[in-house]
């Protein structure tokens, strides 16, 4: 029978996908084993004969193993080796990740959207898109948010500090959308002492639970929806929104895509925010769940 | 200059608002709750005073519908360009609001100004509007809030550089850590408790530290005083070529981060003598909104 085990770097990488993932594998019942790179390294070979064994950074794994050539051959007595992203295929990190020196039999693309023509076309590993669906520890998803009146935060913009993000800003403020939406634009440079800048997940979860709309633009000129800022605003009540014109005109079905903030502005004086709440929680919740999207991308392997 | 020869200076104050030429007269010691003066200092700004004058003056506006009050101080420093003419026009068209004008007779610099105003306000709470600067009106009473709910001696939000109608970049946009004994990253303008500000000497007015609001900020950490971080926009940082930001620029480099080796080294002579505070971890900055509280 075969068995099922991830392995990613021990501090960085892709580790939000490898959390997402092993909810995924409980939620579908199947057992998974995550590993570090150097745990990994310990086991004995034929523990890993019958394992689907997932990768996730795969660069990065490689560099922290301690024993880069044990550690690609331990890699190699895998039954089936899949790499695990989260990216734009058109990404220098995608594309590096189908570069490792991994012998991949497939890829697990986990997102909203699938990017198959555009891996044909830089890639010959089989691809399989895995919807971010629905985890268990997520629902249920309310209906309607709670306590809207209290939601006195109009937007809160959150993200790198990219040109897209900045561009967003300056035209939130250009519209004259509500001005006192709270900006927490991250800069790639961290604090020297590892102080944190701007506020942690705990802290952003608090201002999501005051406020209507969850804002972002493009992080990259490349198009591509972040799936994972998805779920996380709207599970406490806020409207995920990005604003790419890029994206947007690819006329993709994912609520609160918006070419321009005047389009957001127009959504939102039409519908409001409790319509395009219940737009965006129900695009989630019929999309059906990460266990079922992972098995049967699994059973296509 | 010593406090004192600040003082005589003032005697040199003269004003179309205030009738009484007498010190006492200006200086407010008992400060009002619940309210905020916007400081607008000017030394030849005459082209901008309209747009940081009028962003003050809805401002106010704001404040009063928000149930607080507000006031304009305004204080030339001995400008060259007419200002005082401009000032005294912008007092008669705006008569009945709370806009105070006060015309100096001699220069004394930034800080002093700065000091001044923080003397002079009617109200604890004191915005501090550079002259070139544009205040966004909607979210002072945000910020008002803040500082009181936090008691904090500084609160500063996000502001947006503009060039030529443009945005061109965020300032002033991350907690206070010890990394600013490194280079500033906190602006002037923001909102101060002036009895606080006081308290602790007012802004350094030292030729050889040209950074009164960087040293203020580190000066505040050290006296152990709360800056607090609101991510919201409090307003537009206008660069001009002949704007505050431009002489800033021209004077100390462009940025105070890349300010000149003799002014950091100062400034971490005072603040950072170890060599290795950029590295403390230690938080000294809170980030906070209302509608939420502490969010760090």
């Amino acid at each position: 029978m075969e068995t099922f085990a991830i392995v990613r770097p021990p501090t960085t990488g892709d580790l939000e996908l490898v959390s997402r993932l092993s909810k995924g594998f409980e939620d579908a019942s199947l057992g998974l084993a995550v590993y570090s790179p150097s745990g990994l390294c310990a086991l004995a070979p034929e523990e890993l004969r019958n394992t689907a064994l997932l990768v996730a950074s795969p660069n990065q794994c490689i560099e922290t193993s301690g024993d880069q050539e044990a550690f690609l051959s331990q890699v190699a007595c895998a039954r089936r080796r899949i790499l695990a992203t989260v990216a734009p295929v058109e990404s220098p990190g995608y594309r590096g990740r189908l570069r490792s020196s991994i012998d991949f039999d497939a890829v697990f693309d986990v997102g909203f959207v699938s990017q198959r023509e555009r891996h044909d076309e830089v890639s010959d590993v089989p691809y399989h898109f895995v919807f971010n669906g629905l985890i268990r520890d997520e629902e249920p998803i309310p209906e309607e948010p709670s306590h809207p009146e209290e939601r006195t935060i109009p937007w809160v913009l959150a993200g790198p500090r990219s040109d897209g993000n900045k561009n967003l800003l300056a035209q939130l403020f250009e519209h004259e959308i509500d001005r006192s939406g709270l900006c927490l634009l991250q800069s790639r440079t961290r604090s020297r002492a590892g102080v944190e800048l701007l506020p942690g997940s705990r802290g952003l979860l608090a201002v999501l639970s005051k406020a209507r709309y969850y804002l972002w633009g493009a992080d990259s000129d490349v198009p591509y929806y972040e799936s994972f800022r998805f779920s996380e605003p709207l599970l406490a009540g806020t409207v995920p929104c990005k604003v790419d014109p890029d994206l947007a005109s690819e006329g993709l079905d994912i609520p609160g895509l918006y070419g321009s903030v005047a389009a957001f502005r127009a959504a939102v004086g039409e519908e409001g925010y409790l319509a395009m709440y219940r737009r965006a929680r129900d695009f989630y919740v019929s999309s059906g769940g990460l266990a079922e999207h992972l098995s049967r991308a699994l059973s296509l392997v | 200059m010593s406090e004192a020869r600040i003082l005589q200076s003032t005697n040199r104050i003269e004003t179309g608002v205030v009738a009484a030429p007498d010190l006492g007269g200006f200086f407010n010691e008992n400060k009002v709750e619940n309210g905020v003066t916007i400081f607008i200092p000017n030394w030849n700004h005459r082209p901008y005073l309209s747009r940081s004058i009028r962003s003050a003056l809805h401002a106010v506006e704001r404040l009063e519908e928000a149930g607080l009050s507000g006031e304009v101080l305004i204080i030339d420093d001995a400008s060259r360009d007419g200002s005082q003419r401009f000032l005294r026009t912008i007092r008669v068209l705006y008569e009945g609001v709370p806009l105070e004008t006060v015309f100096l007779e001699r220069n004394l610099g930034l800080p002093r100004l700065r000091n001044l105003a923080l003397r002079m306000s009617r109200y604890r709470h004191v915005c501090m509007l550079d002259a070139d600067n544009e205040l966004i009106a909607d979210n002072l009473p945000l910020f008002a809030r803040s500082i009181a709910q936090t008691d904090a001696a500084l609160v500063h939000g996000l502001l947006l550089d503009k060039r030529e109608g443009r945005m061109t970049g965020i300032r002033s946009d991350y907690v206070a850590s010890m990394r600013l004994t490194a280079g500033n990253y906190i602006d002037a303008f923001a909102l101060v408790d002036a009895q606080k500000l006081l308290r602790v000497g007012g802004y350094l007015a030292d030729s050889r530290m040209p950074h009164e609001d960087w040293e203020m900020v580190l000066h505040l950490i050290a006296e152990e005083e709360r800056v607090v971080f609101v991510p919201v926009v409090m307003g537009y940082y206008h660069l001009a070529p002949g704007s505050m930001y431009a002489e800033t620029a021209a004077n100390k480099g462009p940025r105070p981060s890349i300010a000149a080796p003799e002014v950091v080294a100062l400034l971490r002579r005072m603040y950072a003598q170890t060599g290795t505070r950029e590295w403390d971890a230690i938080k000294v900055g809170r980030i906070y909104h209302p509608a939420v509280g502490y969010i760090d």
